[in-house]
């Protein structure tokens, strides 16, 4: 159990699971643009900065979604080798009776 | 506990797993889930499904077989409740035991233990031969009952769940009479198996510790682009990222913790102030490591990097200042980044390719917008303080001291071990103690561990078969120093005990002062005499030309190699208060000074005419020269005299000499009322006095003794006429008449050399030249041939 728990952990900390989650609507790389004087420089700013933000969003959902993907394979993957050790042994000899069947 | 059930569960899985390690690999598992996958195809596709299932069955048997050998053969844990030794034996350990071995004597229990990395990595280190150790061990069973107690006490005191080869291998090497007396034969005590032990346990745990996390792929997505940064700067979190992190003794981690609070709170700019070779730049890369893993919330994940003086001068040009501004604004924007300015008084105008930028850094350090580490000596930073108060003080000083000399060895080992990755050879455990040992004694100018490791480094050159051993060590030394640290070879050992013999050759009689220098030169080659003090220091009081600067000449040249290794100071140069700064100058103003000299030729004779003429202030400084062996420089920095032999000469009392020689009387034991009677005319200060090992009265030579000075002379002459096989010989009454004209009341035999060479040489020039001495003639000169004195 403990070993499924490291494995799925592993994929986490790989994807930066944690770090994404806390910085899901951050701007991209911190490129920003500041707020100038007048109204036509503060709507720029604010709409480099959204674009900014959406691309930060969209890369760090899609890296969180593979993430989930990988995370959940290996804990059903693990899960099923916990499950199926000890049927393995009944398979075998299924498979066997099968084979003489 | 001391049963050993080599039947049980446990022993007999272990063997297994030895033997069927190979099938335990990955390779299995592919082969198996690809029968899986295949028969899964076939039962499918319903072509023949007898052949399919014969396929599942037989992959999901390698399937049963690769979790088995992986899960449970190679994952034998201790037991935690053990009742024999089966149960906490390391696995490998315990598979090489055989079904013979329930009763084992404790060298069989070596030999088993020997096979193993562990016990390698002892012998290894402490140069021990395994089977030399075996014999030397017990073959009585029932000695062993002793040695699984201590070694399970040993096991239980280094924490370890297991009780493994390097356990047992050490508690055998400790417990043992006989390995013992092996052990004092080769300057190794029970201690320093313990702390090769210690070495070992570190290197487990390191080995065991899972791989650092540092933050994933996303890791730095928040946080701005520095293309700047890694152009002029070099990142240390990418480098220890990129090498998985490294392997070491960390011996400031409080001060680590220091460092990381005042960062945290807010506070722009960290000091670290400490000498060179203690450890900051090493500290700096321990900080990025633990910032790496992301353990401290207020600075997660921060990267530091470096930006050097010199790559920003040479890259700048003339836009030093706005290529700083870019750097420091990158910085800021990347809102991750910790500048680390290492050798910072560089920055602010110190120093050989310096540049001073302090009105760029002392704006951002004062509003705290970027976290900035710099690294001063105590010198530097008091230089800084003195020339720019306002810089010093928008950073926090960290001191960083040298760290214990246990926490400075197991920085060692460690380092060692990166070493000899890199260098593909063995550092040796006594290696490591003599490298500690002499940098403490001969590189008093840097800190540890700094200095220890630098000593280490020097002698990869000097490995023998690819070990550095304490030999290789005392080479490095020898050789960057020109000291000598070694054991004296055969050739130096045959000049130290004939010394008086070969100085003789030189110079005529005054053997109590002859004896006394070479009685000091072997005490310390002999290793009985003290490294923290000169090799000897001597006081000669004696009239003029009675050889006390040619003993001090013959020395340098027959046991120091040449008369060159002779540093002399004529200190009637030195009576002013001033001259002082002269005697201490460390180059800085172009001039040479004795702090200099000995820097350059340490292994030398420092030789002080005329002693009695300088000012005080300067006899205060011998003191701590002749008290400790060392000098300090105006930066503070020491000059080591514990390789030289300090000699200083002194007219002062040769009236009284004279007078008793005169009265037919010898100099026996009169060296303490002469020296009463200078101290008591204030010629010297007691405390001066009771510093000199030993001093040594020169009579007056007789005419005897000039007689040989000057065929001494004629000696030299002729060595000179060898190379056009010419020589010259004189009659009695020739040499007679240059002794009676060599001689002077006053100045003693002084004026001889210069009466040769007008008496002998130019004679000999001028038959040379008029071809009336040809190559192998041999001149006789009688007292008309001589020249005029």
């Amino acid at each position: 159990m403990q070993d499924v728990r490291k494995r799925t952990l592993g994929v986490t900390h790989a994807f930066s699971v944690a770090i994404l989650l806390k910085t899901l609507f951050a701007p991209w790389r911190r490129i920003t643009t500041p707020a100038g004087k007048g109204i036509d420089a503060k709507l720029r700013a604010m709409i480099d900065n959204f674009v900014s933000r959406v691309v930060g969003f969209t890369v760090r959902i899609g890296v969180l979604l593979i993430a989930l993907l990988l995370a959940g394979g290996t804990l059903l993957l693990y899960s099923l080798i916990m499950i199926a050790w000890p049927l393995m042994p009944i398979a075998v000899i299924f498979c066997l009776v099968k084979v003489v069947i | 506990m001391n049963e050993l059930h080599l039947t049980s569960l446990r022993a007999r899985k272990a063997r297994l797993a030895v033997k069927v390690s190979l099938t335990g690999g990955k390779g299995t598992l592919v082969v198996a889930l690809l029968m899986i996958a295949v028969s899964i195809l076939l039962i499918r596709t319903a072509g023949d499904q007898h052949w399919g299932y014969a396929l599942m069955a037989l992959g999901l048997l390698a399937a049963i077989w690769y979790l088995w050998v992986r899960r449970d053969l190679e994952n034998l844990p201790p037991s935690a409740t053990p009742k024999s030794l089966d149960d906490i034996l390391e696995p490998k350990f315990l598979a090489s035991f055989k079904q013979s071995d329930t009763q084992l004597s404790p060298q069989r229990a070596w030999q088993l233990a020997a096979a193993q990395w562990q016990t390698r990595f002892l012998c290894n280190r402490l140069m021990l031969a395994p089977d030399i150790i075996a014999q030397s061990l017990s073959t009585v069973l029932a000695d062993m009952t002793q040695v699984w107690q201590q070694a399970q006490q040993l096991q239980a005191v280094s924490g370890s769940p297991e009780l493994n080869a390097g356990t047992v291998a050490t508690t055998l090497l400790i417990t043992s009479e006989p390995v013992k007396a092996l052990l004092t034969q080769m300057k190794l005590k029970p201690e320093d198996v313990m702390e090769v032990y210690g070495w070992l346990k570190r290197l487990e745990r390191y080995m065991k510790q899972p791989k650092p996390y540092f933050g994933g792929i996303g890791r730095d997505w928040a946080t701005g682009y520095t293309p700047y940064l890694e152009r002029f700067g070099q990142n240390i979190s990418n480098t220890i990222e990129l090498g998985g992190g490294h392997f070491h003794t960390l011996a400031h981690n409080d001060v680590l913790d220091t460092i990381i609070y005042n960062l945290g709170q807010g506070n722009g700019g960290v000091a670290l102030v400490g000498e060179t070779g203690v450890g900051k730049t090493s500290l700096v890369y321990a900080l990025a490591e633990r910032l790496l893993e992301g353990r401290d919330k207020s600075l997660q994940h921060y990267q530091i990097v470096s930006l050097s003086a010199s790559v920003i001068i040479s890259s700048a040009k003339d836009k030093l200042e706005s290529l700083l501004l870019t750097l420091l604004s990158e910085a800021i924007r990347a809102g991750n980044m910790i500048v680390f300015l290492d050798e910072a008084h560089l920055f602010f105008g110190e120093g050989t390719g310096a540049l001073n930028v302090a009105q760029v850094l002392q704006p951002i350090l004062q509003k705290h917008q970027l976290k900035i580490i710099a690294t001063f000596t105590p010198n530097e930073f008091q230089g800084l303080r003195t020339a720019n108060n306002a810089v010093t003080t928008s950073f926090t000083a960290v001191t960083i001291n040298e760290p214990s000399p246990e926490v400075t060895l197991n920085i060692l080992e460690d380092t060692a071990l990166t070493f000899e990755l890199q260098n593909k050879n063995t550092i040796s455990y006594q290696a490591l103690r003599e490298a500690y040992r002499l940098s403490g004694e001969y590189m008093q100018e840097d800190a540890y561990p700094g200095k220890a490791i630098s000593l280490l480094q020097q002698a990869a050159a000097y490995a023998e078969q690819g070990i550095i051993t304490d030999r290789s060590i005392s080479l490095a030394i020898e050789k960057t120093r020109g000291i000598k640290v070694g054991t004296a070879g055969a050739i130096e050992v045959d000049t130290l005990l004939n010394l008086e013999e070969r100085i003789h050759s030189r110079m005529i009689n005054q053997s109590q002062a002859v004896n006394a220098v070479s009685a000091a030169l072997r005490r310390t080659r002999a290793g009985v005499a003290t490294t923290k003090r000169p090799v000897g220091g001597f006081l000669f009081l004696g009239p003029t030309g009675v050889g006390k600067t040619e003993l001090a000449r013959s020395l340098a040249a027959t046991y120091f190699g040449d008369e060159k290794q002779m540093i002399r100071l004529d200190m009637s140069e030195y009576q002013q208060a001033s001259d002082v700064e002269r005697l201490l100058s460390d180059g800085s103003d172009a001039s040479k000074s004795l702090i200099m000299s000995i820097r350059e030729q340490p292994f030398s004779v420092v030789l002080l005419d005329e002693i009695e003429k300088s000012h005080p202030n300067i006899l205060n400084l011998l003191l701590q020269m002749l008290d400790e062996g060392k000098l300090t420089d105006k930066n503070g920095r020491p000059a080591l005299f514990n390789s030289a032999i300090i000699i200083a000469t002194s007219n002062a009392g040769s009236a009284d000499i004279t007078e008793r020689i005169a009265a037919g009387q010898n100099l026996d034991n009169f060296e303490r009322p002469l020296v009463d009677k200078l101290i008591s005319q204030g010629l010297f200060k007691p405390e001066l006095i009771n510093r000199f090992d030993e001093i040594v009265l020169f009579r007056p030579l007789n005419q005897q003794e000039l007689g040989q000075v000057a065929t001494l002379m004629i000696k030299e002459v002729n060595t000179t006429l060898a190379t056009q096989n010419i020589a010259v010989q004189l009659t009695d009454r020739a040499l007679a008449l240059i002794v009676q004209k060599g001689y002077d009341p006053q100045f003693g035999a002084r004026s001889m050399r210069r009466v040769v060479q007008k008496m002998v040489e130019d004679t000999m020039a001028t038959r040379i030249l008029r071809g009336e001495a040809k190559p192998g003639q041999i001149v006789t000169l009688d007292i008309n041939d001589l020249g005029a004195a």
